[in-house]
Parts: C-alpha cells; structure tokens; sequence
C-alpha cells in the first residue's frame, strides 16, 4: 500500500505540496524578515519586487509575510475541526450503525437535521453567538461537516458487520465495544483517511468564506479569506493583494482535493461517495 | 485470443459453438457485429456475408456506420444476461421500438407501437399491449429474454447470434426458450449462431456444432454425428461430464486440470496438457484440421489420422448461402 | 406511495429539529438582545418594554412555543433594525436569490454535463485530462474569487458587463456563472465518472446490437442511466449554492436571502437571522423532496 502510493505521482506530488506549504507557514518567522502585523506606512501599496517579494497593502504590511502567516490560520482550521468532525462523525457513525435502532434514529435525525441548513447561513448563527473568532469558526466547521461524515461511517459500517465473521463472533458471545475496536474500526481506516482528506478542502474554504465575509476570523488576526476581505477595494488597482491569498488557498485545495482521489484510488474504501 | 476460427452458417440453419466458460465464444460472436469490447480487435480474418440478394461483402473491412447499418437488420444478437443487457431506465417496448426508428423501418410512431405489440405477441409474452409499457424489472428472467428475442427479431433478420441465451434461466424456461428460438428460424427464415458451453442445448436445437477449446475449433460435425461418434478428447471429455439425473454426485467426471494461463507463446495443441493421449508431438505443433467424414472434421494428431490438412488459416469467415 | 408520506413525516421532523437547534444557537449567549440592540444610552424603562413585547422576558421553552405558534400562522417575528416583519423581508429578497441560483444551476449542468460527457467519451486521452484538470479546478477555486476575477476580467479589463447586479438580464451573468463554476466542477466530475461506469454494462452492448454506434449508444442509453446520480446530487447542490449565495450576492450586490442574512449578522438582528436560515432550511428540505420525486419519476426501479 506504502508502495502504491509513491507509485501514483498525484499524490506523490500533492504530498509535496502541502508539505512544503506546511513547512512555510511553520516556519515563517526564519522566512520573512517582516511581521504579518507591522504597519509601515511609508511603504504602503508597494508593487511586488525585490524587496517586498509580493508587495504591501494598504497599511504598508508584507503580503508574502501575511500570506505565511494566513497559510498557518488556514492548515489549523483545515485540520483542527476536520479531525474533530471525523472523530465525532465516527463515534456517532458506529453507534448509529451498531447500537440499534433507536440510536440510529435519534442520531440520523440530528446528522439530517445539521445537514438541513446551507453550512454558510447556520455558521452566520454561529458567529452571530459567538463573535467572529477561531473558535467559532472551528465549532461551524465541525457541526456542518459531522453529519455527512456520521453517515458515510454508517453506511460503511453496516457493510462491515454484514461479514460472516463479525457475525460469528457475535454469536460466539464477544462484546460489542470489543467488535468495534477489533474489527469495525481496523476496516474503517481507508475510508476515515480519504474522508478526513477529502472534508480538509471543504473546511479551508468554509474559513476563507466566513473570513471574506468579515464575520470569521477578526483583524488583527491574519486569515488568508481576511486578507482578501481586506483588499476588496483596491481590487481592480492592486489585483495582487487579492490574487496572492486567493491563489494560496487555491493551491492548498486542490492538492488536498487530488490527494483526497489518489487515496481513495489507493485505499478503494468500500463505498463510493 | 481466438485463432483458426472456419465458421459456415448456412441458410435457415442453426449452428453451435460449444466449449467452456473463457475459450472465446463470446469473443467470436461479437466480433461478428463488431461489439468487441475496447481491449480486444480483429487483427486478421474475413467474414463473407452472403447477402439474399447476391450480394457479397466482408463484414471485417465495414466500418462503423455501415456494420451498424446491418445490425438489428441483417445480424440480431441476443445476450446470456436478459436483466443486465435491457436498459433498465426505459420502457421494454420502447426499446424494442427503437430498432424501428434507427433503421427508419416505420417512421409513424403508431405504426411502429402496433408492430412492436404483434412482435411481444408472437414471442408469446401475454398481454402484449400491457407489456409494452412495463420497465425490464418488472419481468421475469424468461420474460426479458423473450422480450430480447422480440427485440432481435423487428428488424427482421437473416441471422440471429444468441451468445449463452439460455444460461441465465431456469431449466423449464429454457427449454420454452429454445423452442421460440427454433420456431422464429423457421417462421422467419433465418439462421441462427448459438454460443453455449450447455450440451444439452446444443442437442436440442442445433444442426451442426463447433466444439470450440482456447480460442480454437477442436472438432466440428453434424449434431447427430457429434453426439454419436464424438472423435476428440475433448469434445468426449464434455459428453461424459454431463451429469445424469441418477449420477452420484461426488464422482462427477471432471475433465482433468484448468486452462493454462501464459499460451502466448505454445506452439502445440492447446489441449495437450488435458489430453488423455500422452504424446510428444502434441506438445510441439498444432495439429490441423482432418477430415473425417463428409463434414465431420477434428483438429487432433492422434485421432485425425492421415486423410490431409484441410484447413489452418488464421481466419474467421462467416458464410451464409 | 407510503414511502413519500413517511419521507415527508420525516422532513417535518427534521425541521422541527432545525427550529429547535437555530433557536438554541441563537440564544445560546446570555444577555439580553433587546439591550444590544438599544445600546446603553436608552433607559431602562425602554429596555423593558422591549423585552416584553419580544416576550424575551418569558422562560426558554415558552419562547420557543410562541415563536413556533407564530411560524405556523407565517408569523416569523419582527425585525428589529428594520422594523417590518421578517417574513416580508425574506418573501422580498426570495426571488433574487431564486434568480440567481436558477441561472446558475443552469450554467452548472449545460457546463457540468457537457464538459463531464467530452470527458467521458475521450476518457483517458487529451481532451479528458484537460477538461479533468478544469473541473477539478472548478471545484476548488473559492467562489469569492471566481467572484472577484471575473469583475476584474469583464468588468474593469474589457468593460464587457456590468460590475454589479442592476435589475438587468446582463448583470445576471457574473453572479451566475461565480455561483456555478463550483457546482459545474462537481457535476463534470460526476456525470463523467457516472458515464464511465455504464461503460461496461450489457445494454450498452445490446443497443450495438441494435445498430447504434457506440457513441450513440453512450449518449442516449448510457446517459439516462448515468443522470440519476447526478440528479441525486441537485439537492446536495441546493445548500451548496445557497452557501454560495450569501457570497455571491454580497459580492454583486444582490439583494438575496444572503445579503439579507449577512445584515442581519451585521447589525445584530436577531429575528430576521432565525427566519432567513430558518426559511433557507425550508427550501433545502423542500428541495430533497423534489429531487426525490425527480429521481422516482426518472428511475422505474424506485417507483413501488
């Protein structure tokens, strides 16, 4: 299976990708000799060149610098809640699917119910709570990924414990918990490794969105979706404010989106979705 | 895949070809209308279709739009898998239509309706009218297999290529089956190519059969010369494998081994290494075609004796006169 | 036809559920809202009024009570900024927002499907990996900066179309094609591996058999087989593309459901933030059933 992956280049090379994009936005401050925050207003609405490598905005803040610092927020909020809603949705998956009839309708009816609502209108509640900050953005994602999520897990688990062997160990008086942990999850595995991939995409553009908007992440935050926000007025008379954030975010989600196909293509998880 | 294919359909006849599951039955009636799937081509090869008119052409150099032309009109064909091969999104009658309307057989949407309900009839589909509106899951097995034949025989065709027509359905449909088969050829004047690996179908409707084993014709003969006198070994090994009613099941006769796998590059008689007849020869050369009686001929060097080749052309021709 | 019933049960369950959670979330920070909206400056005697008369005052559950009572007859609150009933407001900006998300889910599915077809047919070859590479791009380009190219492009470069929506037919075409690239990506995505797996199946031979070409084979047999999925996934667009609206019409300035939702966040309106997502959540729910009828009409085998 390790042999397979290096085989397929997409996601050999989507790997890269977000690697290195990792790896700048961990270690930005040794990248950048500026902060993502200090003003200077002298420079401010510099064209890229040499010595602001793309530029400074309104305020005379690097936009590389800002754009490293943004990439952080981003990889957070792209793993954070992803990993919590997969966790959650595999929890509630499994029960739904394996603990009879009554968890599995008050659970779907709760993933149906979360799954109702236009993700981007239920995270503006959220945020009208909460205030604009990391956390609630974190709490929206992860209620409008769970349910889709509990309910591939579902289905997927039903399929498992149709096998024969699952069944014979039931009849041979083995506890359910230990099923579960024994056999469910073990099988589980690809399709939690291509689900948690494949949310990651959806979960850095829910960020970017709410940010554009101005009701996600807040200034002096830096946030690659509120560093367009911030340069939507000079959109057409300094295109590369807007253009640098937004093609990062771009690049971030494709690679997550092609490494998402290359592994289900690898890891042929039982159902499709 | 398939290699040394001699193929003569005459009018009106039916002809068989015989042999296990994987020896390119299936491959050689598709090749016919050109239904290859993508992996598989016709490297080399002709097919004569003589047409009733006098015409005579090589289906093999026809391209697309014209090979298409004749199908559903000249050659019908006929699938193992009646639920898989109806599209199960429309209506059976109008798929049955749809051969009309392609060939512009009858281009008044009524007209077309009132045939397709006499052909659902003369399959014997009851409540035809009714039928024609139903989708393929609401029928059973025989009834799509039937609606298959209706489909295959609108367009009126001169030859019908039923590939394992039979294999899917339960015995008492079979039989039913065979028997529309039989009658359409008659009715319709048209010969038909049975693909079968069932030796009891191949009994009850064919008039000449090919006992087909990789790819290659082991032995063809007259039905009744085949079953009678069956010279190969392996057209023996399939007539003693057929279990009888009485036959105790743990002693079924098997013919030894599987297919061999890597054949690329043998040059001896595909069936050597199953072969009862322990001989060297066999190993190194491809025996040709002996003829043993007037239209009995077997590819075998222990049973073919001397009488002569008669035929190893790499080549599949289809002939109907 | 049980099943639709028990499916329509099931929605109104769902929504139930939806008024419930929305209710909560708002709610969810204590502190009265009547407060935040009147800033400090009035005096208290205001403050009470107000509270009152938004029945803040009564406990959780009976508040809940009364605004359900109140949804039922069509009553869903008053606005507090705009000071006019929210049902008015989102029954106003409702057809901006159907307008936009029609025009885009059309040039979501004529893109989506053509691109998905090309795709299929030549599958592994130039033209798919191109066209590969384009819907996949599609689906991963954030809509505000389809959004804000697409200004820049045919508004400021080639002074093509207008920058922002005015009533007008023209103006549509940005907002909807900013909607619809995302949705466009996933249908090509869909419709072509939708079509791949018809490849094989043997109706396709016996359409051959019939004297189709294979394309033509493809394109008629295997097409109506391989739309039920792709038919399947127009609900799950729905949200989507409401999601996307709040974008899109804050970007082109129109007046939808969105932009509504987005004052309402921005000057704290409680009431009219619970009746848009509330009301969006209706459409959504009305939307899956029509895609479910839409599949058993298109479908014979889910009919019973």
């Amino acid at each position: 299976m390790v042999k397979s992956f290096f085989q397929n280049k997409v996601a050999v090379i989507s790997v890269a990708v977000i690697v290195i994009i990792g790896l700048m936005a961990v270690f930005a401050p040794f990248l950048t000799p500026y902060d993502a925050q200090r003003q200077d207003l002298v420079a401010r609405l510099k064209a890229p060149g040499a010595e602001h490598l793309l530029g400074t905005d309104e305020l005379g803040r690097d936009v590389f610098a800002r754009m490293l610092y943004g990439a952080r927020v981003s990889l957070l909020i792209a793993v954070i809640p992803t990993a919590l809603a997969v966790f959650l949705g595999t929890i509630l998956g499994i029960a739904s699917a394996y603990y009879g009839k009554v968890a599995d309708l008050i659970i779907m009816w709760f993933a149906d119910v979360t799954l109702a609502f236009p993700g981007m209108l239920l995270a503006m509640a959220i945020m009208y709570s909460f205030g604009g900050s990391f956390l609630s953005v974190i709490i929206s994602i992860i209620i409008m990924e769970w349910g889709s999520i509990a309910r591939i897990v579902r289905s997927v688990t039903m399929s498992i414990t149709e096998n024969e062997y699952i069944q014979a160990a039931r009849t041979m008086g083995v506890r359910k918990i230990v099923i579960v942990i024994k056999h469910i999850l073990p099988n589980l595995v690809p399709t939690l490794i291509v689900l948690f991939t494949l949310n990651i995409p959806s979960s850095i553009l829910s960020e970017s969105a709410l940010s554009f908007l101005g009701i996600g992440i807040q200034p002096p935050e830096v946030s690659l979706g509120l560093m367009i926000n911030q340069s939507k007025a000079l959109i057409f008379q300094k295109p590369w404010l807007a253009l640098a954030p937004s093609l990062m975010i771009m690049i971030l989600v494709l690679a997550f989106n092609y490494l998402g196909d290359a592994l289900r293509d690898i890891l042929d998880p039982k159902t499709k979705y | 895949m398939v290699k040394g294919i001699d193929i003569t359909i005459p009018r009106q006849g039916i002809v068989g070809i015989v042999g296990e599951s994987g020896c390119g039955k299936s491959m050689t009636a598709k090749s016919i209308n050109h239904i290859l799937p993508s992996f598989a081509q016709i490297t080399s090869g002709s097919m004569i279709w003589h047409d009733p008119s006098g015409q005579v052409c090589d289906l093999v150099t026809l391209k697309e739009k014209e090979i298409r032309k004749r199908c559903g009109t000249d050659i019908a064909m006929i699938f193992q898998e009646p639920m898989t091969s109806l599209n199960p999104m429309m209506r059976i009658g109008d798929q049955i239509k749809e051969v009309l309307r392609i060939h512009r057989l009858e281009t008044n949407g009524e007209k077309a309706k009132a045939r397709v309900i006499e052909m659902l009839d003369a399959v014997e589909i009851p409540e035809p009218a009714i039928r024609y509106k139903a989708y393929p899951h609401e029928l059973s097995g025989g009834m799509r297999q039937r609606v298959m034949i209706a489909m295959a025989m609108i367009g009126n065709p001169k030859l019908l290529i039923a590939d394992e027509p039979t294999t899917a359905l339960d015995v008492t449909t079979q039989a039913q089956i065979l028997k529309l088969i039989r009658r359409m050829c008659e009715t319709y004047n048209m010969s038909a190519l049975m693909i079968t690996h069932n030796m009891g179908v191949v009994s009850n409707i064919c008039d000449y059969v090919y006992v087909m084993y990789l790819g290659t014709i082991m032995e063809q003969a007259p039905t009744s010369e085949l079953f009678g006198n069956p010279m190969h070994p392996y057209t023996r090994g399939l007539l003693s494998s057929i279990p009888g009613v009485y036959d105790n099941p743990e002693f079924l006769k098997t013919i030894p081994g599987n297919i061999p796998v890597d054949r690329k590059k043998f040059k001896g008689c595909e069936f050597c290494i199953r072969c009862s007849n322990d001989i060297k020869k066999c190993f190194f050369e491809q025996a040709p075609l002996y003829r043993i009686s007037e239209d009995h001929y077997i590819r075998c060097h222990v049973r073919g004796g001397n009488d002569g080749d008669i035929n190893n052309g790499a080549s599949v021709t289809e002939k109907e006169e | 036809m049980s099943g639709f019933v028990r499916r329509c049960i099931g929605v109104i369950l769902v929504l139930l559920g939806v008024m419930v959670l929305i209710f909560v979330i708002l709610r969810i920070i204590p502190g009265n809202p009547a407060a935040v909206l009147l800033n400090d400056h009035v005096n208290k005697e205001t403050i009470e009024r107000l509270t009152a008369s938004m029945n803040l005052d009564k406990p959780l559950p009976e508040q809940f009570f009364l605004y359900l009572a109140g949804v039922l007859k069509g009553d869903f609150g008053q606005s507090y900024y705009m000071k006019r009933p929210v049902l008015d407001l989102v029954l106003e900006a409702f057809p901006y927002t159907v307008k936009l998300t029609v025009f885009s889910a059309l040039f979501a599915w004529i893109f989506g499907i053509g691109i998905g077809v090309i795709s299929a047919v030549h599958h592994d070859r130039l033209p798919d990996y191109l066209f590969r590479g384009v819907s996949l791009l599609g689906v991963s380009v954030p809509v505000f900066m389809v959004a804000l190219v697409l200004q820049y492009l045919f508004y400021f470069k080639f002074s093509l179309l207008p920058l922002v929506y005015d009533g007008s037919a023209v103006s549509m075409i940005l907002p909807a094609i900013a909607l619809g690239w995302n949705s466009a990506g996933s249908v090509a995505r869909l419709t072509r591996s939708g079509l791949m797996e018809q490849f094989n199946e043997a109706y396709l031979d016996t359409a051959r058999a019939k004297g189709l070409t294979a394309r033509q084979a493809i394109l008629t047999h295997g097409l109506k087989n391989a739309m039920v999925p792709v038919i399947t996934m127009l609900a799950l667009q729905l949200s989507g593309m409401l999601s996307g609206a709040v974008i899109t019409e804050s970007v082109f300035g129109i007046a939808g459901i969105g932009k509504l939702a987005l004052s309402a966040v921005e000057t704290r309106d409680m009431p009219l933030l619970q009746g848009t997502v509330l009301f969006s959540a209706l459409i959504i729910s009305v939307g899956n059933i029509i895609s479910d009828l839409i599949n058993r009409c298109l479908d014979p085998r889910l009919r019973v």
